[in-house]
């Protein structure tokens, strides 16, 4: 067992930290539907589907808690309104702690909500595994991890048929980290020698990057040059290959 | 009736009419008013069927303008209502109206999106008596308040162009607002004007709500003469040709084209797609003919140049498009050129009747014909207007987005009502009679949920709310508006024009082409994000056959069927040793063509039977396949066959999990399909496929579909869900089906598929023959002449549900990929480390020949160690002994063992398994190793 092990068919992992099990999520996207109503769509909130979802998988793996590996809200600034409500129902309805790895979307939350751990945008170590939303360059410290999680960049691959029909699905990017972009950003020195694990959107209206697509550029500063031999994989753990020969 | 009768029709009027009747010089009255200005004037609810320029507007309008001058004269608000589909008909109507208006003290206005605000105020302080309008300013004038005050006194509303508007959700929403006029004004006199339709109680009833009507029709058949034509090619045309950069048809198709406009004093030249009259106009053009063109994309102000020029006798032909079906009035017309089948029946009767209107004068009409498809169909159209034999009007019934639409409306006229009120109103219109109470309700609810309307649901009240205002006048019109493309010149740095985007996502890749501003283009890029076509021209032309031809007008079913019938009878005149001239001649004597023609026309009929094929006819189906390409040959018209298109292309897609492409004709269903799928797979599918459950599998194939996500962006806005004011560019047509799934938006979206697209009833219509063996289905293992034959319409390409090919093709690429490290067990000493897609079929050992190779992970460094020592511990004679049960699968299995044991989670003997289960079939072997890595994926590591 890897110590960060997606759960099979499920846009989450399970990561072993010295306190115990954690939950993993990328991109909640708390309140997404504000803004797509904004845009003129007008669709009710699933935020009540998306707790439930969550609040399963923590009881199913059962986990001592859940990191939210960046944009846990949608708005950028302090939320309000559905958002508000969503998290404030969502913090509610787990009992376990929450950590937020800050992303660009998370701005305000650790000010409306102040018993939420919150880490720098360059994201946190924890045991052996470190997290970054992804957004921008994480610290050495977390880049010495053995396992590096970042979400961010809503990893999704388009496969073809022969006839050429085309099904565009989300997936798990991972494959050892190439230490020297990112020496080159810090000007020193990274032991990067573990692996990074990019991780596919919870949410599932918020789109993403179709990794295999040329000309659908990586969303991370670091992509995909920090981790050039990158994996993909489906959810329900299929393994498609290098992401560039897919 | 006699002649003779309903001479007096005008003396139903009054002197005031009657006196200005002789001042017009109308001394006698044309058919439609013998016909009909006594019931008219009467005051009963009419509708008048009879060809354009036959007066017909006159007899609407002589009893009603009658009526206003009668008595105490007309009323303060608005008297009569004129509602017309088209903008452009109102100039000319107006010029007409004007002289009966001044002469009988009348006041007579337009209204519509054009009319300035001055005018508008105007129209509301002092309403005219009678204001020619479109359905969708009636929509707007619905909820004015002073208007609304003038559209109390409406005592006739006459609605011109009703066959247009029956069949359409524009006419559906035009019937709602008319009861909405009922609850200001009460009943009133409706009068319609059609052209000919095939079912005209129908569309008296669509009319008038099921109140009553009087049908006046007059038989235009009668009166009609076509001939159907292929132009023979010249050598002046060969030489044109060349000239003009064109085929040696085209330029004959010109050349033909330009004597019959030389030959007559003023020629309407019919086309059924734009692309064909840029294409076609810029060939006249070219040759400094005196011909104009006239289409729905040109501006308002170069259409009406043209309109008057033509009008004027300035120019000898006018290019157009359907856009000049309607009745704009471009003076009088001797000759009609349709080119190409035009489709339909009521189009080739209505296009032609626009020909030659003095009494009893028969309009002449050509169809000029270029492909044997073309000409049969043509044959038969024109044999079956001559006929009488006219399509029916297929009312659009029950379209859940129009009553979402006309509730806001309900809304807006009332501020709150009784949602039964509501419904009253909106069941009285005839589309929505059998509109269950219950889907009334869902729709006002998702309505409510949209913020666009209030629905209070204790008070059982619908009322308006904040987006209300908003909404209603984002959405006066029911007419579907597309996102469009532009496209760009990447040559020359220009925009070209634009796309609509249905034909961007349907059918624009990289390499295709198109005829755009009379030029071809191959399309070299799509820019999603900036809604940009990238093209460069096609520099020489010749021999292209665009990608796209333009949305085709659909064949009927009954047109197709005869062409079937032609066929069958050719092909047993040919079978029976007729030779090209005998069958043509016993052709030329059933229709209205030339030797010529006819010969071209069953050329292909003549090629099948030589072929030894048997000719797919109106009681046979032929299914051939030549490669990937399988033809179903059926002359069942375009819905029928994109119906049985879609079934076969689901059922195919489902137990292959490809996407299976379709292109789909009147004749032809062709299927893409992926390797292993045959032609008896498809006759299989005829024969066993329940009737009873088509509906059911297309329904489920349909939400893989882009036609749906197009369709569900235009109902959507008509829902208030997706709020188009507010920009759209964030919302992707996939997120947007992702959105609304399980709401009525996305009933409505599917049932408006069903309604336009397809034909269900037929294609089960068409199992159910198949199956009792009626009719009859053969195969043949080539392409044939008539397979063969057809011209595509582009490729859509239908995903399943369960599209696993496309995985189960990238894992076998991956595998192929992945390094394996070969091993050697007999002598031990041979070991290296690959690619599995470098793995000989039959692994062999250089060093000592033998066959027994293991065939390891490249990390299993152990297991060879284990293999060569002398002494093994506990484990290592477990290692050796697996690694021989390996070698020992690859001796007896070759490559198929490398690949399956290179798996993840794949041991010997789940190995040898998969192999012995699926030897026949490829991608079921690769399924299964599939299935084992996720299965250890799911239970052992997931990387």
């Amino acid at each position: 067992m890897a110590l960060v092990e997606p759960v099979p068919g499920e846009p989450a992992a399970v990561a072993e930290l010295p306190d115990g099990l954690a939950l993993v999520v990328a991109d909640y996207h708390a309140g997404i539907e504000v803004s797509l109503r904004r845009e003129g769509l007008e669709v009710q909130s699933r935020g009540p589907q998306r707790r439930r979802r969550l609040r399963r998988l923590v009881g199913e793996q059962d986990a001592d808690r859940v990191v939210f590996l960046g944009d846990l809200g949608h708005a950028i600034g302090i939320p309000d309104g559905a958002e508000y409500d969503e998290l404030e129902a969502l913090f509610d309805a787990l009992d376990v702690p929450v950590t937020l790895v800050a992303g660009n979307h998370d701005g305000g939350i650790g000010e409306a909500f102040e018993d939420i751990e919150v880490t720098p945008t360059d994201g946190a170590r924890i045991g052996d595994v470190g997290f970054a939303h992804g957004h921008t360059w994480p610290s050495p410290e977390v880049l010495e991890a053995e396992t590096v999680c970042v979400g961010h960049e809503h990893p999704a691959v388009r496969l073809e048929d022969d006839v050429g029909g085309t099904r565009v699905e989300r997936a798990w990017l991972r494959g050892p980290l190439a230490a020297e972009p990112f020496e080159t950003h810090h000007g020193h020195d990274i032991d990067a020698g573990g692996d990074l694990a990019v991780f596919p959107a919870f949410n599932n209206l918020s789109g993403g990057t179709w990794v295999n697509v040329e000309g659908q550029g990586f969303l991370a500063p670091f992509l995909p040059e920090g981790c050039p031999d990158a994996e993909l994989y489906l959810l329900d753990g299929t393994r498609l290959g290098h992401y560039d020969r897919v | 009736m006699a002649e003779s009768e309903g001479m007096d029709a005008f003396a139903h009027l009054g002197d005031e009419l009657r006196a200005a009747l002789s001042e017009r010089g109308f001394a006698t009255p044309t058919e439609p008013q013998r016909r009909a200005i006594p019931t008219l004037a009467d005051g009963r609810n009419g509708l008048v069927v009879a060809p354009t320029g036959t007066g017909k507007t006159e007899t609407a309008m002589l009893p009603v303008l009658n009526s206003l001058v009668s008595g105490d004269g007309p009323p303060e608000g608005f008297g009569a209502l004129y509602v017309t589909p088209l903008r452009a008909l109102n100039r000319d109507m107006r010029e007409r109206l004007d002289w009966w208006g001044e002469t009988l003290g009348l006041d007579v206005d337009v209204r519509h999106g054009d009319t300035t605000q001055y005018q508008r105020g105007k129209q509301a302080d002092d309403p005219p008596d009678v204001l020619v309008t479109t359905p969708e300013t009636l929509q707007a004038m619905l909820t004015g308040e002073k208007l609304r005050n003038g559209l109390t006194d409406v005592e006739h509303v006459v609605v011109d162009e009703v066959h247009e508007l029956a069949g359409a959700k524009r006419g559906a929403q035009l019937s709602i607002g008319l009861e909405r006029l009922v609850e200001l004004a009460g009943d009133f006199q409706r009068v319609g004007l059609s052209a000919t339709v095939g079912d005209p109680h129908e569309v008296g009833a669509f009319l008038t709500g099921g109140r009553g009507c009087e049908i006046v029709e007059v038989d235009v058949a009668s009166k009609v003469d076509f001939e159907v034509r292929e132009p023979e090619v010249t050598d002046a045309d060969e030489r044109m040709a060349n000239e003009l950069m064109t085929s040696p048809e085209m330029a004959s198709h010109v050349r033909a084209i330009r004597e019959l406009v030389q030959r007559h004093e003023s020629v309407l030249i019919f086309v059924n797609t734009r692309q064909t009259a840029e294409a076609l106009g810029s060939r006249f053009k070219e040759l400094g003919a005196n011909i104009g063109v006239h289409h729905g994309s040109l501006s308002k102000d170069a259409r009406i140049d043209v309109e008057d020029r033509f009008k004027a006798g300035e120019l000898d032909g006018l290019l157009c498009t359907s856009s000049m079906e309607l009745g704009i009035d471009v003076g009088r017309i001797d000759h009609v050129v349709q080119y190409a089948s035009p489709r339909e029946v009521k189009r080739l009767l209505q296009r032609v009747g626009r020909a030659g209107h003095r009494r009893d004068e028969v309009s002449e009409g050509t169809v000029i014909t270029g492909n044997p498809d073309d000409a049969l169909e043509a044959l038969a159209i024109a044999r079956r207007a001559s006929n009488g034999e006219v399509e029916e009007t297929q009312i659009h019934h029950g379209s859940l987005d129009t009553v979402a639409n006309q509730i806001v409306g309900v809304a807006m006229d009332f501020g709150e009502t009784e949602a039964w009120h509501a419904y009253n109103v909106v069941t009285r219109a005839y589309p929505f009679k059998e509109l269950p109470e219950e889907t009334f309700r869902e729709v006002a609810m998702e309505l409510h949920k949209n913020r666009v309307v209030y629905v209070d649901e204790d008070e059982d009240t619908i009322s308006k709310s904040g987006g209300t205002w908003q909404y209603y006048y984002a959405n006066l019109s029911m007419i579907p508006d597309e996102e469009t493309y532009d496209v760009y010149d990447m040559a020359a740095g220009r925009q070209v024009g634009t796309l609509d985007e249905r034909f961007v996502v349907n059918f624009v890749e990289p390499g295709a082409s198109f005829v755009q501003r009379g030029e071809m283009w191959r399309i070299t890029n799509i820019d999603e994000d900036d809604q940009q076509v990238e093209v460069s021209p096609i520099e020489d032309p010749t021999g292209e056959v665009p990608s796209w031809t333009g949305q085709e007008i659909p064949v009927p079913y009954e047109v197709a069927q005869e062409v079937g019938e032609m066929r069958a009878s050719a092909g047993d005149q040919f079978a029976a040793g007729g030779t090209e001239e005998s069958v043509a001649r016993e052709f030329t004597g059933r229709y209205s063509t030339d030797d010529y023609t006819a010969r071209g026309a069953l050329e292909q009929v003549s090629r099948q039977v030589e072929q030894g094929a048997p000719v797919p006819s109106d009681d046979r189906l032929v299914v051939e396949q030549a490669g990937k390409t399988i033809v179903l040959n059926a002359c069942l018209g375009h819905e029928a066959n994109e119906t049985v298109g879609r079934l076969l292309s689901a059922l195919l897609g489902q137990r292959t999990g490809s996407s299976v492409g379709i292109d789909v004709g009147p004749y032809r269903v062709e299927l893409e399909v992926p390797a292993g799928i045959s032609a008896n797979d498809v006759v299989d599918l005829l024969h066993e496929t329940d009737p009873g459950h088509v509906e059911a599998i297309l329904e489920l194939s349909l939400k893989q579909s882009e036609t749906l996500k197009f369709t569900l962006a235009q109902v959507a806005a008509k829902f208030g869900a997706l709020k188009r004011w507010k920009g759209r560019d964030g919302v992707g047509l996939s997120r947007l089906l992702g959105a609304l799934e399980d709401t009525p938006v996305y009933d409505e979206a599917v049932r408006e598929v069903f309604h336009t697209d397809l034909d269900v009833e037929r294609a089960s219509e068409v199992l159910d023959a198949v199956q009792a063996g009626d009719l009859d289905v053969e195969v043949v293992g080539e392409r044939t002449a008539i397979g063969a034959g057809g011209r595509s319409s582009g490729t859509e390409l239908l995903t399943p549900e369960n599209a696993d090919a496309s995985v189960v093709q990238t894992v076998k690429e991956r595998i192929q990929d992945d390094r394996v490290k070969l091993f050697c067990v007999h002598c031990t000493d041979w070991e290296q480390e690959t690619k599995v897609r470098r793995v000989a079929d039959q692994p062999e050992c250089p060093r000592c020949g033998s066959t027994r190779v293991a065939a390891l992970s490249p990390w299993a460094g152990e297991v060879v160690k284990a293999v060569r020592a002398t002494d093994k511990d506990e484990e290592q004679e477990d290692q050796t002994e697996r690694a021989f049960r390996n070698a020992s699968i690859v001796q007896s299995h070759g490559k198929p063992a490398v690949i399956a044991l290179s798996a993840r989670g794949v041991g010997p003997r789940n190995a040898a398994r998969v192999i012995n289960r699926h030897r026949e079939d490829e991608a079921d072997f690769y399924r299964d190793i599939l299935e084992r890595e996720r299965e250890y994926a799911r239970t052992k590591a997931f990387w």
